[in-house]
């Protein structure tokens, strides 16, 4: 089965929560591989917890990250703490967010 | 999309530096010094016996508090063109204080609603910008590509999007936006409300009204001829009309989902705990204060709300309760028992929220 990834972004001025789930093998191939590899180098917490963090700047985004894939795999961020590969995820997904 | 970075040569200041040190840098020292002892107040838990202390030792000379000299009423304004990088580090000056206007649209725009917001704070509350001490306002519009949001970075930059065109137009086009902003770094300076769950709602919803108040300062309205929106201006076509209402919170656009009493309090992990959903209830009841009050909402409603997030007993992490407490007790001391505390009272009673 693919890998299933669902990036919710939420906060900014708008408070707005962009939701983006998707099988990678639904993506252009060049875009599931640059998830695919991004995804491997991230660092998720251990046993699936959610990483609590620190809470982010005024009207900065929040972006939860889940993958599904097999087993499930989840982190938590807040601009401006966002990894290159954590941002890589965001570029290929967020266009494909939509407003819940 | 390159990950921004830190403000490069960001000088290192100790927590625990002298009030008269950190005042001979906010007034002597160069942009990263001031910066720095701005950060080291803003951080610094301590700050209000430090302020107790300046103002103790610098009653003699009161323009010695600021950087720019003179005693305040006048904004210091720098307006940076990012180029619709997202790199924070600081763009072309576009557009500094006393300069004409630009062809460039939003740079006007952040301009003039910086010297709205500035005015208002002046004229109607006595305070020289964002930190009372005549600070500078800068702020960098262009940021990012197509970016859907405006921020208050914690050290003294206020950054705008341009928007999506679909969620959001160019940020800089609402006093209520940039009002927003601004009042995140008094807020920083005061209250220094944790941005997380109630307090970081309260945050939020403190923005929100100081926001709508420069807006119906410029445009001279009345709490009854208010339109009591925020973010009407800068919505695209998914999110019309407006973005938040003070007056009927949840009813915005398809996708508010703000409650407007505490029977309806959000609990979700999103938006560091519904920062932006829970400010509906605060808001809601200023909105009630001032229409009850009626007239000019700035005059009372907006003076008993600037006092209680001066109020010595609003910690860091209080939350509505204490908030609606502090504002009955600043209202009781302004005004006295009577139609401005029953007003009070009376809007913390419709979001039911105890006090």
């Amino acid at each position: 089965m693919a890998p299933r990834v669902r990036l919710t972004q939420s906060g900014g001025f708008g408070g707005l929560e962009m939701v983006a789930a998707v099988d990678l093998d639904d993506l252009p191939e060049a875009d599931a591989a640059r998830v695919r590899e991004a995804v491997a180098r991230l660092d998720f917490p251990p046993g699936g917890a959610k990483r609590s963090g620190t809470p982010g700047g005024p009207d900065r985004f929040q972006y939860d990250l889940e993958v599904t894939d097999g087993g499930r795999r989840s982190l938590t961020a807040h601009e401006p703490d966002v990894s290159p590969d954590l941002q890589a995820v965001i570029d290929v997904l967020l266009p494909l967010a939509k407003p819940q | 999309m390159p990950v921004p970075t830190g403000h490069a040569h960001r000088s290192p200041l100790a927590c625990i530096v002298p009030p008269d040190l950190l005042r001979d840098i906010i007034r002597d020292g160069n942009k990263e010094e001031r910066d720095a002892a701005a950060d080291t107040i803003a951080i610094d838990q301590t700050f209000r016996t430090l302020r107790a202390t300046f103002a103790a030792t610098l009653a003699a000379s009161p323009s010695a508090m600021l950087p720019m000299g003179g005693m305040g009423g006048k904004p210091h304004r720098t307006i940076y063109d990012q180029g619709h990088s997202s790199s924070i580090a600081l763009g072309t000056v576009a557009r500094s204080e006393g300069g004409k206007p630009v062809k460039d649209v939003a740079v006007n725009e952040a301009y003039d609603g910086f010297g709205a917001t500035y005015k208002f704070y002046w004229d109607t509350l006595g305070r020289n910008s964002i930190d009372n001490a005549g600070m500078p306002i800068l702020g960098l519009v262009h940021y990012s590509t197509d970016y859907n949001n405006a921020f208050w970075d914690g050290q003294g930059h206020m950054f705008f999007g341009d928007g999506d065109g679909q969620l959001f137009t160019r940020f800089t086009a609402s006093y209520d936006v940039i009002g927003h902003e601004l009042t995140h770094g008094v807020t920083q300076y005061e209250a220094n409300l944790v941005y997380q769950g109630q307090s970081g709602a309260l945050n939020e919803s403190l923005s929100d009204v100081f926001g709508s108040l420069v807006k119906q300062y410029a445009k001279k309205q009345t709490a009854d001829t208010a339109d009591w929106l925020i973010g009407n201006d800068i919505v695209g076509p998914t999110l019309q009309p407006a973005l938040r209402s003070m007056k009927a919170p949840g009813t915005a656009n398809k996708f508010d989902k703000q409650p407007a009493d505490m029977d309806h309090f959000v609990s979700t992990a999103s938006d560091n705990g519904g920062v932006h959903t829970n400010s509906g209830i605060p808001n809601h009841a200023f909105y009630v204060v001032a229409t009850t009050l009626g007239g000019k909402a700035w005059e009372k409603a907006g003076r008993i709300w600037y006092d209680a997030v001066r109020d010595p007993q609003i910690k860091p992490t209080s939350g509505f309760k204490a908030f609606a407490r502090a504002t009955v007790r600043q209202a009781q001391t302004r005004y006295g028992a009577g139609a401005e505390v029953d007003a009070v009272k009376k809007g913390w009673d419709a979001v039911k929220v105890k006090y």
